[in-house]
Formats: structure tokens, sequence, C-alpha cells
């Protein structure tokens, strides 16, 4: 068979060019705009090579902070969507009677819009009005009651929470798919061996989702570290700049007319996230090369 | 195969859907005065408005405004014209935290809509108005209009705004009666703004209602202070805008964060004040549970709409007494409606512009708008002055600069709002959040220059 | 101890299904009311939030915009995907890994506003759903592939050589052989792209300049201001904006753990 005319690449055509002209093209134009003075109160566009990249650097409390929110934030989301996914996902595979419903009700966040679940959780955290600190107040926690979204302390733990309230279903349904393809046999083997249950996961499930494992810590880091606008809804990077990351700092600086310096955020952003998505692929497709 | 043949089905069914609506949008270039000329079909609502009006013109008119700005009058003002002259005018709403960034985007691009609801003010040069928008100097309506309306619109002696808006600024409203009862006077400095307080307190009633979350407010508390730092140096506003003074330097700026921070720390804004937003300010206030508010003088008719109980009509307003300030700094005009050098209908507009000058128009316009007191033309009045704004001028001694937010260059408001936080969050102090906001500015001088 | 991971597993849906509840409650009550935003009780059903949200959001329309918007570019996305993927997947040079990872690269780099509104006007799409559709499928189209990419793998190869060998030309081959053994993936993706592309109204304020072509999600906006917000209005708001997705994934839900399955996890 002739692999070049059964699978002409005339096929590549339509997606390679829409993807081409209307992303790939466009999102290079941020490398070179991030090497010039371009901004929104004249005209000039100069190349002025790392200059912006060289004051990012020296913005300790401005960028370097923005950067290692970034970080926190990504890698504590990734560690509890998967985290919690995976313990759902475990929990309905015991072949519970009510998993279908509950499969159904933990994937609806996955479908809201982020404006949506930022207007309910505002309202939610409200230190005020809000339904969790009535609901504190309500079972005589009244001392636990918290300034959720306000205050330095908790700003960042429950913007967190809320980005893991929205993804934990996602990571769970890749889990569950994960789960279905392990072959029963090997339980009944290990079993039979007199395995423990802890000797069983670790075993044989865990092995034998790496694959599951590995898309979802890519998918979640990605998603993670390019957070916006779930931020932007519940605390607009406050208070302060407490929950502030970098796409918000993107939004920051293009609202000064600073263009050039917002776009060299964006590609330090977009080369971090790559190298840290890529090195965790690598790292886990080296354990488990499926071809 | 019997799943497929369900798929596919649902794909039949979506792929038409996409076939008769971009039916209907090819037409768009062509003939963009007939938006959703298919709808009806589909929306029984539209049936309604599609009135078979005669057709006098065919001309859309684009206008961009904040979605918060935009109230329902408007869009009967809209309508009403449309039957008049047939031309439409298209008002699109824009969520208030994307519409600067998405104006700059669409002016950029020469996608900007005909007329763009704009601040007033110096802020305008954000927008590079010389090269963007509309000259509009030579305007019949421009002799008509007061002169802070004028002003306002002017950049670099070419006026580029339409004004319809009033001009206003921000001061203490409270309840006379409330201070009757503790035999409080209307105070002339700090020292009196904080024994007048500490006395609301001691009587269970928290003195401030200040809206921290929405950090668009709290800088209104150092922005105020301005006609006191005009006091000391006539020249701030010149040596702001050339970086020969910077905010570190203008003693008043730093006394008024420190005392900002000073009423924190006593309680005067009550317990999370970081929690407080701007809607449940009405409430707070109307029903005496806190003293007193920062606000625009038509505020209190929005309270007294609200609550008629609570009279707030009848209240009073006095210059925030921060750094002892004695005078009402105002806006530059508010919002004034610029047109983008693009637009192909520039009669149209001019017509629009006569028909909502109308003295019926107006009218309806002015008390359509409860944000708005004062009209912007000479001679012509809707509403009564409200009694904030008759006290306030009068505390004031007439004394009503522009306020330095609207009359220098590169005031970064969510810059700002943010380090207002930090500072009742205690995480700054008065002396760093100068320095950072005065870094920040330092950056965007550098590169407009 | 069934029962008690069954208890466990709803009491973990109470955390999905009170704040959930809150805006179903707070959407059948007055202003003053939904101002509060608690689970009380509405003494009396507000039903005509719903009319009044529908009439003066111009919802109808909005829904038909976001319809044609939605599946426009689901379509879109997923016909010129699958096709790209099944060639990737099948040839493994190294040409068709580099053009992989090309894709790959869309998951992370972010949009440039600017340049991509002057290829739109370059391509005379401004202003129309053509264009919309066209950038929600530049952006969409990485996943996706990403998505096709491992399931086809999973689809045995040996199907394609009798295919050619009865004599079926490659789009022939690919349409009447290869992409019904999709359907998984095809809903999963479906499911997925039509949530974001139902769920974002950022990009329509850049590419419409027109309000007659708003989006549903839009509409929410509307009525949560920054001065005042009539909550009661914007739950009733979120509920029809939402329920068209909520009815979409209830359709499709099932195809989507095995769409997952062999896609994204074999990938």
């Amino acid at each position: 068979m002739n692999a070049k005319k059964v699978y002409p690449l005339a096929f590549l055509i339509p997606s390679v060019a829409i993807y081409t002209l209307l992303f790939f093209f466009p999102s290079l134009f941020s490398f070179y705009y991030s090497m010039t003075d371009w901004n929104g109160f004249n005209d000039r566009m100069n190349f002025i090579g790392l200059a912006n990249y060289r004051q990012l650097l020296e913005d300790t409390s401005g960028f370097m902070h923005d950067l290692k929110n970034t970080v926190v934030f990504g890698l504590a989301t990734t560690v509890l969507k998967n985290g919690i996914g995976l313990a759902l996902a475990l929990l309905l595979n015991e072949g519970l009677r009510s998993r279908n419903a509950l499969r159904t009700i933990f994937f609806v966040p996955y479908s809201l819009s982020p404006l949506i679940i930022g207007l309910i959780f505002s309202s939610i955290f409200d230190a005020n009005h809000g339904l969790l600190n009535g609901a504190l107040t309500a079972v005589g926690l009244e001392s636990w009651t918290q300034g959720w979204l306000i205050d330095t302390r908790f700003a960042m733990p429950s913007v967190i929470s809320v980005e893991t309230w929205k993804f934990v279903g996602f990571n769970m349904i890749i889990y569950l798919a994960g789960l279905q393809m392990i072959d029963k046999a090997y339980y009944e083997a290990a079993s039979i061996d007199g395995a423990s249950r802890w000797a069983k996961f670790s075993h044989i499930t865990l092995p034998l989702i790496m694959p599951a494992i590995t898309i979802n810590l890519v998918l979640n880091l990605i998603n993670g570290f390019k957070v916006f606008d779930l931020i932007f809804v519940l605390t607009r990077g406050g208070p302060g700049n407490v929950t502030e990351v970098m796409n918000t700092a993107v939004f920051r600086e293009f609202s000064a007319g600073r263009y050039g310096s917002a776009t060299a955020i964006g590609v330090v952003l977009f080369l971090l996230t790559t190298v840290i998505a890529l090195s965790a692929l690598r790292l886990l497709s080296s354990r488990t090369e499926v071809e | 195969m019997k799943k497929f043949g369900y798929a596919a089905a649902v794909c039949a069914a979506a792929l038409t859907m996409i076939v008769s609506g971009c039916g209907n949008n090819g037409n768009n270039g062509a003939a963009s005065s007939q938006p959703a000329a298919g709808t009806s079909a589909s929306s029984p609502s539209a049936s309604a408005s599609a009135k078979p009006s005669p057709v006098k013109s065919d001309v859309t008119i684009t206008y961009a405004a904040m979605q918060t700005q935009i109230k329902d009058v408007d869009k009967e003002l809209a309508a009403k014209f449309e039957q008049e002259t047939g031309i439409k005018v298209d008002i699109q709403a824009y969520p208030d935290d994307q519409y600067r960034d998405i104006l700059k985007t669409k002016l950029a691009t020469q996608e900007a809509p005909d007329i763009m609801l704009m601040d007033a003010g110096i802020i305008m040069n954000n927008y590079q108005p010389d090269k963007y928008l509309m000259d509009l100097s030579g305007e019949s309506w421009v002799g008509k209009m007061k002169d802070w309306a004028v002003n306002g619109a002017t950049v670099d002696g070419k006026v580029y705004g339409f004004n319809l808006f009033s001009v206003d600024g921000w001061g203490m409203l409270y309840n006379p009666e409330l201070f009757a009862k503790y035999g409080l006077q209307v105070p002339k400095t700090y020292a009196d703004f904080a024994k007048v307080s500490q006395t609301l307190l001691d009587n269970g009633i928290t003195p401030v209602y200040e809206n921290g979350k929405d950090g668009w407010h709290s800088p209104i508390w150092v922005t105020e202070v301005t006609p006191k730092a005009l006091e000391t140096n006539p020249k701030l506003f010149d040596q702001l805008n050339s970086g020969e003074l910077k905010y570190a330097d203008v003693p008043e700026f730093k006394t008024a964060l420190e005392q900002v921070a000073d009423m924190n720390k006593k309680g005067f804004f009550g317990k999370n004040v970081l929690s407080n937003d701007w809607d449940h300010g009405y409430e707070a206030i109307a029903t005496g549970k806190y003293g007193m508010i920062l606000v625009y003088t038509s505020y209190q008719q929005e309270v007294a709409k609200k609550f008629p109980d609570s009279k707030a009509d009848t209240w009073k307003m006095f210059p925030i007494p921060l750094a002892d300030n004695t005078g009402f700094g105002v806006s530059a005009g508010g919002e004034v409606q610029v047109v983008s050098k693009t637009t192909k209908h520039m009669d149209e507009i001019r017509k629009y512009w006569e028909f909502l000058m109308r003295d019926d128009n107006v009218h309806s316009y002015y008390n359509g708008h409860d944000n708005l007191g004062e009209t912007s033309l000479k001679g012509v009045e809707v509403k009564p002055q409200t009694e904030g704004m008759k006290s306030i001028q009068q505390e004031s001694g007439g004394n009503m600069p522009m306020s330095f937010e609207v009359a220098t260059t590169f005031f970064d408001g969510s810059i700002w709002g943010k380090g207002m936080q930090d500072l009742l969050l205690g995480s700054t102090t008065p002396d760093k959040l100068l320095k950072q906001l005065d870094d920040n500015r330092a950056k965007s001088m550098a590169v407009a220059q | 101890m069934k029962l008690i991971k069954e208890a466990a597993g709803w009491l973990l849906a109470l955390l999905i299904v009170v704040p959930l509840l809150l805006i179903v409650i707070n959407s059948f009550k007055t202003q003053a009311q939904a101002d509060l935003m608690n689970l009380s009780w509405p003494g009396k059903f507000q039903l005509h939030n719903y009319a009044t949200v529908i009439e003066k959001g111009k919802l109808l329309r909005a829904f038909r915009n976001s319809m044609i918007i939605a599946a426009g570019s689901v379509l879109l996305t997923n016909l010129t995907s699958s096709l790209a993927a099944y060639v990737l997947s099948r040839r493994r040079t190294s040409l068709s890994r580099g053009v992989y990872y090309y894709f790959i690269i869309g998951l992370i780099a972010p949009i440039n506003m600017i340049p991509t509104i002057k290829v739109m006007q370059m391509l005379d799409v401004m202003n129309t759903f053509q264009g919309i559709i066209l950038l929600y499928a530049a952006l969409m189209i990485p996943f996706t592939i990403f998505l096709y990419y491992g399931f086809i793998s999973s689809v045995p190869k040996e199907l394609d050589e009798s295919a050619v060998l009865d004599g079926c030309g490659s789009l022939m081959l690919f349409f009447r052989i290869v992409f019904p053994l999709l359907l998984p993936v095809m809903i999963t993706s479906l499911l997925v792209n039509f949530m974001s592309a139902w769920n974002d109204f950022i990009l329509p304020l850049y590419v419409f300049n027109k309000t007659a072509f708003n989006p549903m999600t839009l509409a929410v906006y509307g009525f949560y201001g920054m001065y005042v917000s009539s909550w009661n209005l914007v739950c009733a708001a979120i509920i029809l904006t939402t329920l068209p997705i909520i009815v979409v994934y209830f359709i499709g839900q099932k195809y989507l753990v095995s769409g997952m399955m062999s896609g994204a996890v074999k990938g």
C-alpha cells in the first residue's frame, strides 16, 4: 500500500491553513512586538532588543511576584485537580448504583463559563453576605468565617479551589476512561495471589493509567499557567496584587498602554509553559511509551 | 450504524442552521444597515420591533459605550430618532472592564465604531486623538455648550467630544438630622472629621461606607484633595505632566494616604472594608447603619428613589477634609461622544446630535440618567440642583478645580485601586505606595516620550 | 461499604449542586430578595424574571447567534481536524511528527488580537459569522487534533488496507470506513469545543461591530454592572445561557468517557 497516496498530505491543508493564518501567524508577531517599544500613546514601534525583558527581570515586586503566583497557581491546581479527580474516578469505578448520575453532576462545572463561575463564587465567598460565611455561622462555626476573597491569606487558596471545582470533573472523566481500559483479569489474578488493595492500586492501577495521568498533568499545567478569566472575575488580581498572575499582568500592561512590555510577559509565559509542559510530557511518556 | 445515523442527523441539523445563518449574513457587507434581516423568522420578539417604517435612510450609526453608561432612555431615544429619520443607531454596550482595551484595539485596526463614549479630560491622549478621532472644533454645537463641557473634551486645542454629561465631583454625603442629633458640625479639618467619626462610632454607627472591594473608588480619597494641593502649588498639574514633580513630592497626597490608613485603623470604615461593594452602599447609608459616604452629587437622588423613607434627597454634602482640604475637585465633564476618523456617516451623526440637543430630548435624556445633574448646554436645565450640590458648592466657597486624575497624564486607575487595597490591608505604606505609583507612571512616560 | 461510598459520592456532589441551586433559587426572587444571594426559599416565584431577561437581553436572537457560532465552529473544527489527525497519525514520518507538534504549540500559544484582526481584514471576514467561526476553529484545532490523533491510532490500519484493495479512494476510505469509527471521539470533541465556543464572549466583542450579532453569554453581563446589579436577573440569565450547553452535554455525555478513553488517554 502506498502511504503517500492513501494518506494524502492534501488532507492537512484546511486545518494547517486556518490554524496558521488565524492563530499561529498572528501569535508569531508577539515575539517581534515584545522587542519593540510599541505603545498606545504614539505611532512609534522601534526595535529595542531585549529591553522589555530586562525591565521585567528587574521588576521584583511586579513581574517576579506575578511569575511566582503563576507557578504556585499552576502547580497547586494541577495537584488538586488530579488528586481529587482520580479519587472520584476510583470511587465511581467501584460500580456504584448512582454512578452515571454522579458522573454527570461532577462534570457540569466544566461546562459553565468562567464568567458565570466567577459570579457564583464571588457571591458565595462574600465576607458580609456570602453563603459560605452564612453556613459557617449557622452551624456555630462563626469564628471560622473569613473574608475569603479579600484576606491576603485566603484569596489565593480560594481562587485555587474555584479553579479546582471547575476542572475536577474533566480530570475525573479522563481517569475513568483510563480505569475502564484496564483488563479486570489483572485484578482477579492479583486477588488470587492475595495482594492487598494498596498493592493492587500501586502495581496494577497506577502503571496502567499512566497515559491518563500524563494527559491530565500536561493539560492542567497548561490551563493553570494560562489562567486569566477566573481570577479576573473573582478578584481582578487583588486584594492588592495577592492573586495577580502573568496573564492578568498582560492585561494590566496592555491597559496601561505599554503594549511592548505586555507582549513580553505573554512571551515569557508561553516559553515557561512550553518548557514545563514538554518536560512533564517527556518525563512521563518516557516511562509509558505506548508506541 | 444506528448511532452514526443519529449523529449525522444532529450534524445535518446544525449544518442547516449554519447555512441559513450564513445566508443572511452574506449580505452584511453590502447592507450593514439591515441587521438581522432574517432574524424575524426565528425570533418572535423581533417582529414587534421591526415595524415597516418608511425608508428615509438606510444608514446605521454604530455607537459603543461601557455597558453601565447605557440606560433605557438611550435606546428609547435611538428608536425615536430612527422613527423620525430612518437612521438607525446601533448602541453597543461593552463590559466595563474590557471596554477601553477593546476600543484601543479597534482604533488601531481601523475597526472603530462611528461614535464612542470616552472619558473626558487629558486621558483622551491615551487614544491618540490626533490620529484616530475626528476634530469636531468646527461643529455648530460647540458654541452652545458650557465652557466645562467643551474644555473637558478638548485636547491640544482641538475639540474631540460631543458632551452630553454633567460636570461633577465627589464629596461626603451625610444626613443633617443625624449630625444634629449628635451635635456634630461639618468638619473643615481632618482632626474635626476624625472627631465626628469617633462620635458616630461611639454611638454604634459606622462612620463611613467605603466600597473597598471595587478598587476604583478608594483612589478618590486622594484625587479629591487636589484643591488643597493646588493651593499649596498652583503649578501642580504642569509640573506633574512635565515630570518635574512626582506623586511622592506632593505632600497632600501622602497626608491623604496616611489619613485613609488612620481612618481604617480607627475602625471608621467598619469591618471588612474590602468586602463592601458599591451595590450595597445604597442600603448601608439609607438605613443609617453608616453615617457618611463618599459619592457624586446626584447619588442622593438614587438613594431616595430606592429607599424613599430615607429622605436622602434632603441630605447634604461637604468636601472631603483629608489634608485639611476644603475645595471640591471636579471631573473634566464625565463621558463624551467622540467620532472615529473612519466613519462614513458624519452627516447622520450631526443629525443625531441635533436630535439629542432638542429640548424635549435633552429633558428625557437627563431624566433618564440618574447619575447626571446639570446639563452641558447653555441655558438649559432639566433638574434642580441637588441639595448635595448646593451645599458642597457653598462649603467649598466655589473652589472647584478639576481633580488631578483627569488633569494630569498617565493616571492609572487600576494600579491606584490595587495600591489603595494594599494600603487598607496594611501591606504597604503611603511612602511605598507613592513610590510604586511613581515608578509605574515613569514607565508609561518613558514609552510615550 | 458500598452504601458508605455511595453516600460519600453524594456528599461531594453537594459541593457542586449547592452553588448551582443558589443560582436557580435566586432566579425566582425579587431584586431585593436576591440581593442577599442566599438559599432561602422565594415566597412567591417570580417567573417573569425570565420573561424580562429574554426580552431585555434579546435572548432569542442571542441564542440563534450563539448557535450559529458554536455549531459552525465546532463542525468546521471537527471536519478539518479529523482529516489532519488521520493523515498525521497514519503517516508516522518525521514530517508528520513535526506538523503534529506545530499544532500542539497552539495549546499553549497566546492569542494576539491586533494582528489577528489584520489577517481577518485581509480575508474580508471581519464583522461576519464566517469570520468568528474561522477564528474559533483556528483556536480549537490544536486540542481537537490532539484528541483525534490518539484515537485514530487505535483504529486498526488493516481496515484501510482492505478498503484500498476494494478500490476505495482516500477520501472515500476516510469518510466511509474510518469516520464512522470515530464517533466517540467526535462526540467528545464536539462537546468540549461547543462548550468553549458557547461560553466565550470576548472574541465576538472584537470581531463584531453590531449588536444584532451578540452571543448569549454576553447577555449575562447586561444585568451585572459595575454600579447596580440585579442578581435575580443575572441568575435567570445564567440559567438560560447555560441551559443549551447542559442539554448538549446530556445528549453527548454517554460518549464522553469512551471518547476520552481512546482519544486523549492513548495519545
